[in-house]
C-alpha cells in the first residue's frame, strides 16, 4: 500500500469522525465495581447472610487465616485495577504494577492456606465439596461486579484482553472470597487452601479464554 | 483531540496528518519488512479511529498514541506470521503460476462445469481465481485491483483453489 492510500485512509478517517463519549476515569470505574460489591454484600448480609453476629466468631486465631484474608483483599484491589487499567491505552504501566500487587496477594493467600493445610490438616472428601460451595459463593458474589468490569473492558481498548478478562474476573472473585472467607465456618486448611484462596485464580483463569475472545471479536466488529 | 471527541472533522484530519510521520516512525522501528510499513501504519490509525473515546482530556496525549500504535504494530506482525503459517506458494498448490497460463487465458471458453463452481465460489475467492487464472494478471497486479496485500490474495487464491476442487470432485461423482 503507497503514502498516497494512506493519506486517503486519512481523509476518510476524518470524514467518518462522529462524537464520541470519553471511557470513564480509570477511579469512576474502580469506584462503581467496588460499589456494585458493597450493594451485593449490603443485600445479603440484611437477608441475613452472615448472621449479624458472625464477626465475633471469626477465627482469628486459626492457623494461616489472616494471612489468607489479607492476601485475598490485596488480590481483589490489585487485579480489578490491573484489568481495569489494562482497558485504557497509556495506562500499562497502572496495569502492571497493579498486576504485580495481585500476584504478591495470591503468594500470600496461598502461603495462608499452604500454611492452614500444614497446621491444621485436611478433613478429607467432605473439605472438597465444601470448597466446591465456596467456590460457587464467591463466584456468585462477584457476578455482578465482574460484569461491570467485563463491559468497561469491552468498552475500552485492552491491548490483551484475555489478560485483563482473566484479571477481571480473579479481582472480582477475590471480593467475593474475602466475605466467603469472612462468613465461611466450615474450618480445615485444605478447604481454606481450595476454597478460599485458591478461588479467584481457578475461576480467572477458567472463563478467561473464552471472555477474552468474545472481547477481541466484539471490538474487531465494531 | 478534545475537538476531534466532539466530532471536529477539520481538527481530526490535521490531528491525523501531524500524528503520521511520528506514527511511521514507531513502526519503522519495529518492522523489518519495509514493503510492509505502509500497510501496518494504515492499520495504526484505524486502530486509532477506533479507540478514540478511549482517551481521556486529563491524561497526557503522547502515551495514548504510542500504546495504541504499539499494540497494533504487535497485532500485524502476529497476523503477518499467522498468514505466512497458512500461505501456500501457487506452485505447492500445484497451480502453474499465471506466466505458464495460456496467452489470453479470458478468451479460451470456460468448461461449463467450472464456470458453475467458480459462481459457488465466496465473491473474494472468485475474484482472486478470476484475476490470476481467468485475466491472466500477476499475483502484484491482482492484489493492487483487488485493493488487498499480495499475502492476502495468494490466502483467498489457495482457499479458492481448494474449494473448486471439492466442487469439481463433487460434480464428477
Amino acid at each position: 500500500m503507497s503514502r498516497d492510500g494512506t493519506e486517503q485512509l486519512l481523509r476518510e478517517l476524518a470524514r467518518d469522525v462522529s462524537p464520541v463519549r470519553p471511557i470513564p476515569r480509570l477511579r469512576a470505574a474502580t469506584a462503581g465495581v467496588l460499589a456494585l460489591w458493597a450493594i451485593v454484600v449490603l443485600l445479603l448480609w440484611m437477608q441475613g447472610s452472615p448472621p449479624a453476629g458472625a464477626a465475633r466468631t471469626i477465627p482469628w486465631q486459626a492457623p494461616g487465616y489472616g494471612a489468607v484474608l489479607v492476601g485475598l483483599a490485596v488480590i481483589a484491589g490489585g487485579a480489578t485495577l490491573a484489568a481495569l487499567a489494562g482497558a485504557v491505552p497509556g495506562r500499562e504501566w497502572a496495569s502492571g504494577a497493579s498486576g504485580c500487587v495481585a500476584l504478591l496477594g495470591l503468594l500470600l493467600a496461598v502461603g495462608g492456606g499452604l500454611i492452614a493445610v500444614a497446621e491444621a490438616g485436611s478433613r478429607g472428601a467432605a473439605e472438597w465439596s465444601s470448597s466446591a460451595a465456596c467456590i460457587r459463593h464467591a463466584a456468585a458474589l462477584a457476578f455482578l461486579p465482574a460484569l461491570a468490569a467485563l463491559l468497561f473492558l469491552a468498552r475500552g481498548y485492552a491491548g490483551r484482553p484475555v489478560l485483563s478478562a482473566a484479571l477481571g474476573v480473579t479481582g472480582t472473585v477475590a471480593l467475593g472470597a474475602v466475605v466467603v472467607h469472612v462468613s465461611c465456618r466450615a474450618g480445615g486448611g485444605l478447604h481454606m487452601l481450595l476454597g478460599h484462596a485458591l478461588a479467584p485464580l481457578l475461576l480467572g483463569f477458567l472463563v478467561a479464554a473464552p471472555i477474552g475472545l468474545v472481547i477481541r471479536r466484539w471490538r474487531r466488529g465494531r | 483531540m478534545i475537538a476531534t471527541q466532539c466530532g471536529d472533522a477539520d481538527a481530526y484530519e490535521q490531528l491525523l496528518h501531524e500524528l503520521l510521520p511520528h506514527v511511521r516512525r514507531i513502526v519503522q522501528r519495529r518492522l523489518f519488512d519495509a514493503n510492509a510499513v505502509e500497510d501496518v501504519v494504515q492499520n495504526v490509525f484505524v486502530s486509532l479511529h477506533r479507540a478514540r473515546h478511549t482517551y481521556r482530556p486529563e491524561r497526557p496525549f503522547a502515551p495514548w498514541v504510542n500504546a495504541i500504535s504499539r499494540n497494533a504494530v504487535i497485532d500485524a506482525i502476529r497476523e503477518r506470521g499467522r498468514v505466512g503459517q497458512r500461505e501456500v506458494s501457487l506452485q505447492a498448490d500445484g497451480v502453474p503460476e499465471p506466466a505458464a497460463a495460456p496467452a489470453a487465458p479470458h478468451e479460451a471458453p470456460l468448461d461449463p462445469a467450472l464456470r458453475h463452481a467458480l459462481e459457488r465460489l465466496p465473491a473474494a475467492q472468485r475474484q482472486a481465481v478470476g484475476l490470476i487464472h481467468l485475466e491472466g494478471l500477476s499475483v502484484a497486479e491482482a492484489a493492487a485491483r483487488a485493493g488487498v496485500s499480495k499475502s492476502a490474495l495468494k490466502v483467498r487464491a489457495h482457499r479458492g483453489y481448494r474449494a473448486l476442487r471439492t466442487l469439481l470432485a463433487e460434480h464428477q461423482s
